[in-house]
């Protein structure tokens, strides 16, 4: 399955660039024209052509829905240009208007290609097509900055690169979800609930969520199959009956070789599995990871089908609770319930990834924030700290992945008790910091660090435009991508809505730090010297107030200001610095006597902070170049304005 | 005779008729010139004549325009406040005013004055429109934004003899520029200089025309009609900031609701110490100035 995706991520993409004039080969036809390009002296094109396609399961694609053609690649050679053909041998699917739609370069075996094949005609009958025409609309992106545009139009295309993924894997077109991954739904219905995501988002997520709920298999369900032996309640009775039991053997004699759809949920004991079974699966196997499970628990719980989540609780506690939270990481290993039973007795303690451990204890303290201290207290050999007094070191250490510290942020700030989200905060604060100075252990696959600079917004929401920097350069294409989006979201969108004072609406001014946070250049705690020393290029002459950086800025966090008696204040909130000293215009102020507004009166007046037109620095007289004044008619008196 | 004579009168009546009908298809207006007032008209009509005006005003500008009329709404008593201390003479609201109301270009018309007055002498008659400067505000000057003052007791109103123009119930003084008939007697009855004349088909090029436009407020005029600041009605009717506010860089201009004692307007006007021009002339300006 894993080999799938990542197929699926290589599918090259046709772009604007139209193909070079083809051959006459691809003619309108019923079915889709499908192009393998290859070449005498390609090797793994021959055995593509000769021992691949010819078997059965392959055949069997072909003749449904596809018009197979060869081309030569060395005879016409224009095949070696057509977009996105990376080498050979190639496969070019067209649509059957003879539109060129995608390209597949390389090799594949004969289930993977068969598969792949059965997915994409899947996929153009049901019109999803559609999305690789719209990608083709879009130019490439140079910039992935955080620039308003370059950010929407790379969510645009990764979005549909994702609803494309989810359709594909994780139960479209009216299939039961085959192996959904419930991080990822939830971490959309995130983003989707923090807003600015399309609809389809919601939509994807319900489904899948809906046909995972709904799937199981057809046997299962009760329904017939062909050439299936037993009924539904017999092979309940086998499932019960486990691998030690006796039925289990005959069972698995009389499972079909493939059958792809038969669902994850498991409706005799409860809870998930990870993938529903398909080739190369014994059915059912008892692969139902802790960590999956309580993510189900926070999707279900979202959205609302909390009968479910209380089944699946059932199933987590039960399950996993007896032995402590411990058995349940040991069963978050993915090959412990591979194993035979004889197998696994023998196995004196389960090899345990410390990184999953950290994920399984953050998401279970997510399901139940109020045990949030228990759950943390756990520890396993090979992570000797409880996370709940983990320290900075302990976040250094290269067995805490980012993206298990970024879903172990979450968790705390989300907790019951107070002490929680102080230490959520001074962590992500740690990280930022120790980020930004490049001291941090980070040489990880960007997927990851997506996850913890969404972390990191949600713990520490001062210091998220730092982080949303720090990843401002790596391409959206993670499935860890949602929740920084949720969390940049949530940000960001904070940063273009007004900022409240009371009953008046401030355009704020934080969004240009979230762009160039102080915080990328200038040292926690520096002092007035050295961010004088920053090159800014402004003058103080703002009498009584030389050298005294610290009255306004907040030292320790430079996205910050300073009030004394208020403490922390927002950039939003300049004007209670100036107002402090300068009480009557603030006054003024707040009536709107005096400022700039905008908006509309009736929908609500958004006003300008002082610093918008006056430099708080270099305070003085505001000059303008007036616009011409209007010529002068020629009979007019010379002060044509002057009647008396 | 009486045959040849009735024969010969019914054939001059039908040449009549035929030549005014003519005469009706070739300006293609009958509709305007017999309508009735614009107070009077039903929604129904006022559907149409929007819509023909419309299609009129589309074909003359080559883009397409949409004219309409927000009506006034109850309760709603619309008022400018001037901070004379934030004006700094940078005529951005003139500019922005006369691209808004698609005013002619030349010769320019625009609807606000900002006069140049020695600071120390608050004596509007004295004051210069016509400053020319790099820098401003100038040493030693100050500066006044006037135009339509919209007073509640409008003199122009009671020297027009058509009533083509009226006060409207949220304090618009307006005009109908269909109905003016080009006598300039409200120009000389106003005390503020506020209206303006077109003696010339304005001249506004097709790539600046506003497409959004109002019957009574920024559609195109004719030649010989008189025309004057309506607080941009298309806009402020709608909830939004009049041009020239939203074009003022120093925030000297203010805008509401005079009735609603929470607007910004009302309480300036409660709590600083407003002046309007001319105050002796009772004709109670809708413009208060101010000294923030």
């Amino acid at each position: 399955m894993l080999a799938v995706s990542l197929l699926l991520a290589t599918i090259a993409v046709p772009g604007s660039v139209a193909a070079p004039p083809l051959p006459s080969l691809v003619k309108p036809s019923e079915r889709l024209p499908l192009v393998l390009v290859t070449a005498s002296w390609c090797q793994w094109c021959k055995v593509l052509e000769h021992e691949t396609l010819p078997k059965p399961i392959v055949q069997a694609v072909l003749r449904k829905s596809y018009d197979f053609m060869v081309a030569d690649a060395e005879t016409s050679p224009a095949w070696m240009d057509i977009q996105g053909l990376q080498g050979l041998p190639g496969l070019v699917i067209f649509n059957r208007k003879g539109r060129h739609l995608l390209t597949l370069s390389g090799y594949r075996g004969p289930e993977l290609l068969s598969g792949l094949l059965h997915d994409i005609a899947l996929r153009i009958d049901a019109g999803d097509v559609r999305e690789y025409k719209l990608r083709s609309a879009y130019p490439p992106m140079s910039t992935a900055a955080l620039d308003a545009k370059g950010r929407r139009m790379q969510l645009q295309r990764w979005e549909r690169g994702l609803y494309i993924a989810i359709n594909s894997n994780n139960g479209g077109f009216g299939s039961p979800a085959r192996r959904p991954e419930p991080e990822l739904l939830l971490e959309m219905l995130g983003w989707s609930q923090a807003g600015g995501a399309p609809d389809r988002v919601l939509d994807g997520v319900k489904r899948t969520v809906q046909s995972a709920m709904a799937g199981g298999s057809p046997r299962l369900a009760g329904e017939p199959l062909a050439g299936f032996k037993y009924s539904a309640a017999k092979l309940i009775k086998m499932a019960k009956a486990g691998p030690e039991g006796s039925f289990w053997k005959q069972g698995i004699d009389h499972l079909p070789t493939y059958d792809p759809y038969l669902g994850i949920r498991d409706p005799v004991d409860g809870g998930f599995f990870r993938y529903a079974a398909g080739p190369g699966w014994y059915h059912p196997h008892f692969e139902r990871r802790a960590e999956d499970n309580l993510i189900w628990i926070l999707l279900l719980r979202a959205l609302g089908y909390s009968e479910e989540a209380q089944r699946v609780e059932t199933f987590v506690t039960k399950t996993f609770g007896q032995g402590g939270l411990l058995a349940a990481v040991q069963a978050s290993n993915p090959f412990y319930y591979r194993l035979t039973a004889k197998e696994r007795s023998g196995l004196s303690t389960p090899s345990v990834d410390s990184v999953r451990l950290m994920r399984t204890q953050a998401w279970a303290a997510k399901v139940w924030p109020k045990r949030c201290q228990a759950l943390l207290r756990v520890s396993a050999d090979k992570w000797p700290r409880h996370l709940w007094t983990a320290t900075a070191e302990d976040i250094r250490s290269p067995a805490a992945a980012p993206d298990a510290v970024g879903v172990l942020l979450e968790a705390l700030a989300e907790c019951a008790e107070p002490e929680a989200k102080a230490r959520a905060k001074d962590l992500a604060g740690f990280i930022t910091q120790r980020w930004t100075d490049g001291l941090l252990p980070l040489g990880f696959d960007r997927d990851r660090l997506h996850r913890l600079a969404a972390g990191i917004c949600r713990a520490r929401p001062s210091d998220c435009g730092r982080a949303l920097h720090a990843v401002r350069d790596l391409a959206i294409s993670s499935k860890y991508a949602p929740a920084l989006v949720a969390a940049a979201q949530t940000q960001v969108g904070s940063h273009t809505q007004p900022a409240v004072d009371g009953s008046i609406r401030i355009r704020p001014r934080t969004l240009k730090l979230l762009k160039y946070p102080c915080g990328e250049c200038h040292e926690r705690g520096e002092t007035a010297q050295g961010l004088w020393a920053g090159g800014h290029d402004l003058a103080l002459a703002h009498t009584g107030l030389e050298d005294q950086c610290s009255l306004c800025h907040l030292m320790d966090n430079k996205e910050q200001l300073t009030l004394r008696g208020q403490g922390e204040i927002s950039f939003n909130r300049s004007h209670d610095l100036c107002g402090a000293c300068h009480s009557k215009r603030k006054r003024d102020w707040q009536m709107n006597a005096h400022g700039k507004q905008t908006g509309g009166w009736k929908q609500g007046t958004i006003r300008l902070t002082c610093v918008e037109c006056h430099d708080p620095h270099t305070p003085g007289p505001l000059y303008f170049k007036p616009e011409p004044p209007l010529v002068r008619p020629p009979l007019a008196m010379p002060r044509s304005s002057n009647r008396d | 005779m009486t045959e040849g004579k009735d024969g010969g009168l019914a054939s001059s009546r039908r040449g009549f008729l035929a030549g005014a009908a003519a005469a009706l298809t070739a300006t293609s207006c009958a509709d305007d010139l017999f309508r009735r007032h614009y107070k009077h008209l039903s929604e129904v009509d006022k559907k149409e004549l929007f819509a023909r005006l419309s299609a009129q005003a589309s074909e003359r500008a080559g883009t397409p325009i949409r004219i309409g009329d927000p009506p006034a709404q109850d309760g709603v008593a619309f008022a400018f406040c001037m901070d004379l201390s934030a004006c700094k003479g940078t005529r951005r609201c003139v500019s922005a005013c006369a691209k808004e109301n698609n005013c002619g270009q030349d010769p320019a018309v625009q609807y606000i004055k900002v006069l140049e007055l020695d600071a120390g002498v608050l004596q509007a008659t004295a004051g210069d429109a016509y400053y020319d400067a790099d820098k401003v505000p100038r040493e030693g000057k100050i500066y006044m934004p006037v135009q339509c003052n919209h007073c509640e007791n409008p003199p122009c109103v009671q020297a027009c003899p058509t009533e083509a123009t009226w006060r409207e119930k949220d304090g618009i003084v307006v005009i109908d520029y269909d109905w003016c008939i080009g006598c300039r007697y409200c120009m000389a009855a106003c005390p503020y200089e506020a209206r303006r004349f077109n003696f010339t088909e304005p001249q506004v090029p097709a790539e600046d025309v506003n497409p959004v436009q109002g019957y009574l407020s920024n559609r195109q005029r004719p030649k010989g009609v008189v025309e004057k600041c309506h607080m941009c009605l298309h806009r402020t009717r709608e909830g939004l900031y009049p041009a020239c506010l939203e074009a003022c860089p120093t925030g000297a201009r203010k805008f509401g609701n005079l009735a609603d004692p929470t607007s910004d307007v009302a309480q300036i006007v409660r709590t600083k110490s407003v002046f309007v021009l001319k105050e002796e002339l009772g004709t109670h300006p809708r413009i208060f100035y101010y000294f923030g």
